[in-house]
């Protein structure tokens, strides 16, 4: 089966997937929705992050956190990305990957 | 592949029909970049649900790849069948291909019918956005005020002025890694 060269396709989101993204992360702006939703946040923090190129290692050093709470979500979160792309992985697998992970936990909330 | 699709798939060495593609365009290669790499050995591969009036077709890469072998699958359903048809596309992509949800285009998911199984595929994200946020104010009361009360808003507070401390003295920080990396000679202080 072929599979995409790495490169070949932008890393941008389309339009629908980019306001969704933009509207999770307003609301995770409430400090109780953000608790109650921490991973959900996190997850979306990850899909916008700028990170480019191959060799994105994968720790939550990215996010730059504070809370050692939202540390602890975060590394949750990228080991599971880490068995689906990897440990140092290309920043559009990552960003895909959060997206994923947003519309699943979306699909299973709503 | 015939096996993964299910049986009538036929395949040919060529072009996929002209239709509707499953994945958004912005999530498809463009077949100059691939076409680039095609000394590597690559095949491209598209599914395609012929029907009379349109066809339903899934690839990775826009049509237009002038320089790697192609291969086509295709099956022919009748227009009652668009559903099991797209359907059966959808989860070659999601499970085979392990594609994620948001690519696939709302549209062939609508026009399919599937919107009942892919909600989030077809929602404005407003709608989703707004049903999260109902969804967040329903939560049971004992769930949200234990971030008050609880001890989820101590662990907070607490998080907060070690904070505090170890920004205004570093020394905490070799304190706070210490009592983490062995909780019970925090409790040996006291006794």
């Amino acid at each position: 089966m072929w599979r995409i060269p790495r490169g070949c396709v932008s890393v941008m989101f389309d339009e629908k997937t980019h306001r969704l993204l933009k509207a999770l992360l307003d609301l995770c702006r409430g400090e109780e929705f953000y608790r109650s939703y921490r991973d959900l946040c996190i997850a979306a923090r990850i899909a916008v992050l700028n990170v480019k190129g191959r060799g994105v290692k994968l720790r939550p050093s990215l996010l730059r956190l504070s809370e050692l709470s939202d540390v602890k979500t975060a590394a949750n979160l990228l080991n599971r990305f880490k068995k689906e792309i990897g440990a140092v992985a290309d920043g559009a697998a990552l960003k895909y990957a959060a997206v994923d992970y947003v519309y699943k936990r979306l699909a299973a909330l709503i | 592949m015939k096996a993964l699709l299910g049986a009538g798939w036929e395949m040919y060495w060529g072009q996929p029909p002209r239709g509707v593609y499953l994945l958004k365009e912005e999530y498809m290669a463009d077949p100059a970049d691939v076409d680039e790499k095609c000394g590597e050995g690559p095949v491209v591969v598209y599914v395609a649900a012929v029907f009379d009036t349109l066809n339903v077709v899934y690839g990775r890469v826009k049509p237009g790849v002038a320089r790697c072998p192609v291969a086509t699958f295709t099956r022919r359903f009748p227009m009652s069948r668009v559903r099991h048809a797209v359907k059966t596309l959808v989860e070659f992509a999601v499970s085979v291909d392990r594609l994620p949800l948001f690519q696939l285009n709302p549209e062939v998911i609508r026009f399919a019918g599937l919107c009942g199984e892919y909600p989030l595929v077809c929602e404005e994200p407003h709608v989703v956005i707004q049903r999260l946020a109902e969804r967040a104010g329903r939560r049971p009361a004992v769930v949200r005020e234990e971030g008050r009360g609880g001890g989820g808003w101590l662990i907070n507070e607490l998080v907060k002025v070690l904070t505090d401390l170890m920004e205004r003295d570093p020394s905490y920080v070799e304190v706070v890694r210490r009592v983490v990396e062995d909780p019970e000679r925090l409790r040996e202080c006291y006794v």
